[in-house]
């Protein structure tokens, strides 16, 4: 299982892949970081076969933000998981993922426990 | 002769003058036959200053004043006699002479009054005489009005210094007034910059303390497993991953400390001393402080950012305060117009907003430019006017760029300017002498 995490600060790479060091271990997890939006995109552009089943991106990031991530993964790769993830857990942002097609929305600071559940229940 | 005065009343007349008064009588005799008399209504000017000279006046009935304009020298009535000065120095009338009431007068022409003087030479002790008394009569008012005038001119003199010093403690309230408002407005930009920043605050402190929790979380974890572990690989790869951990929670803390110490220094009062200050880091902080202001206050603002910091950038002595302000004043400032050109809508627009440092001869440079709406050339000159907004009312104050301007130039000895095309870009460019 393949996850695309996309945050603009650099540290999330290491706290994620400690979070998950035992599933990254047993090979039941393959984690890719990108930092910008734009990043991500062409990250995503790049892979083939498009074997990744979630993306999870902050909203707020410098340049594109999250929601034209969102906007951009839904389109081109409809069947793409895409979870927000925002500091700012208010309605605004949370109808809008939704209405842009996201499967999720979750407020930092990041529950893992949640977390690991809503990846593996893909 | 006139008509209407006997010839002999003349002759007594003339002979009650001071100045005919030794006179022998065929002489008073041979003036009187040659004298013309006229009457004057009263007000009618007899003689007016500047005329020629030509003649001088004995009054025979009637009252005149010798004056200069409104100022009167003397008022004379009959038996007495004027114009004789003009006669003997043929100079232009000095005063001008009118008629208080009806008035007549005898006129003794220039000739027939040199006859006399050449047949009766001791008359020149009479006129000098009189002259003298003329003179002095007029000295003595010219001094009283001189005095008086001194006096009146202290009076004024006292008065108007009253009155200054009155004007002066006035405005000295005033001004203490202005000072008051002053410190008032500065507190209120402040504390409407913080207002602004508090939300990237929150989130620019949350974030390392979100690293910070979860790093520590995960040390915790890490050491019960290492407790567990008796392979020395993978004891090994625990304790660098420890380590590494301990330092993110180390960077973090830093992070947010710093975050919070700005924030402080940025609504304190100021304090009366300059510090060391990095401009690298501190452009840094606040350009982020400033984005994620803008974000929590407008969910769909987003702009890049790009910082091109010169890697021996020297430390400058500096309000760090007051130069935290400038900087989010100009990064607020620089969000602000690109978000405007951003909601125009035109595709492929890129908001962008960045932040170069330098040494140029001698001075650190900051310039901060973004690639917003830009500033129209006519409103060049005004930006830095204190109370100049373009935002809409309640959203500025119109004292940012001001307060800005007086930070740079005045306490820091250094020059803020700006350069701008409309529809590309905005580049202010602060100048601190190192």
């Amino acid at each position: 299982m393949k996850v695309l995490i996309v945050d603009d600060e650099l540290d999330v790479e290491q706290l994620y892949r400690q979070r998950f060091r035992k599933e990254i271990k047993a090979g039941e997890l393959e984690m890719m970081f990108a930092f910008s939006a734009t990043d991500a995109m062409s990250v995503l552009a790049e892979l083939a076969p498009m074997d990744i089943v979630l993306v999870l991106s902050d909203i707020n990031m410098p340049g594109l933000t999250g929601f034209d991530l969102l906007k951009f993964t839904k389109e081109k790769y409809p069947h793409l998981n895409v979870v927000m993830v925002s500091a700012y857990g208010d309605a605004d942002n949370m109808n809008r993922a939704s209405s842009l097609g996201a499967s999720g929305f979750l407020v930092k600071p990041i529950d893992f426990t949640l977390l690991k559940e809503k990846i593996f229940s893909i | 002769m006139s008509n209407s005065i006997s010839f002999d009343f003349l002759i007594k007349v003339l002979r009650k003058v001071f100045l005919f008064q030794n006179l022998p009588d065929h002489l008073v005799k041979q003036l009187s036959e040659s004298i013309t008399t006229q009457e004057f209504e009263a007000g009618k000017a007899i003689i007016e200053k500047g005329d020629e000279g030509n003649a001088m006046f004995v009054i025979i009935s009637g009252k005149v004043k010798i004056h200069d304009g409104n100022e009167v020298v003397a008022e004379i009535n009959e038996g007495n006699f004027f114009g004789e000065m003009a006669l003997l120095d043929g100079e232009p009338r000095s005063m001008s002479v009118t008629a208080i009431e009806h008035t007549v007068v005898a006129i003794i022409n220039r000739n027939d009054f040199f006859n006399v003087l050449n047949d009766f030479p001791a008359i020149s002790k009479n006129i000098i005489t009189q002259l003298t008394r003329h003179l002095r009569a007029q000295n003595d008012v010219l001094i009283a009005q001189w005095r008086s005038r001194e006096k009146e001119l202290n009076d004024l003199v006292e008065k108007r210094t009253e009155e200054l010093a009155n004007k002066n403690s006035e405005l000295m309230l005033v001004l203490d007034n202005l000072k008051l408002s002053q410190q008032q407005l500065v507190q209120q930009e402040k504390l409407a910059s913080l207002g602004q920043l508090t939300a990237g605050i929150a989130h620019e402190i949350k974030n390392p303390l979100n690293f910070v929790n979860n790093f520590s979380q995960l040390s915790l974890e890490l050491l019960e497993e290492f407790k567990e572990l008796t392979d020395e690989t993978e004891r090994a790869e625990i304790l660098t991953d420890l380590k590494n951990n301990l330092e993110k929670i180390n960077n973090h803390g830093k992070r947010a400390d710093s975050i919070v110490k700005n924030m402080l220094n940025h609504s304190r009062t100021r304090n009366d001393d300059k510090q060391l200050a990095d401009l690298n880091k501190m452009s840094d902080e606040f350009l982020h402080l400033a984005y994620h202001g803008m974000f929590a206050n407008n969910p769909d603002f987003s702009c890049y950012m790009k910082t091109n910091f010169a890697e021996k950038l020297p430390k400058v002595n500096v309000f760090s305060q007051d130069i935290s302000r400038v900087l989010l004043n100009l990064f607020n400032n620089a969000m602000y117009a690109v978000n405007k050109r951003k909601k125009l809508g035109v595709m492929g627009y890129e908001p962008s907003v960045s932040v170069t440092t330098s040494t140029v001869n001698n001075c650190v440079l900051i310039e901060v430019e973004d690639n917003g709406t830009g500033i129209p050339e006519t409103m060049k000159d005004k930006i830095f006017e204190p109370f100049f907004t373009t935002k809409p009312s309640g959203e500025g104050t119109g004292l940012g760029l001001s307060l800005s301007y007086d930070i740079i130039t005045q306490s820091h000895k250094g020059k803020l300017s700006v350069e701008s095309v409309v529809g590309q870009y905005t580049k202010f460019i602060i100048q601190i002498p190192v």
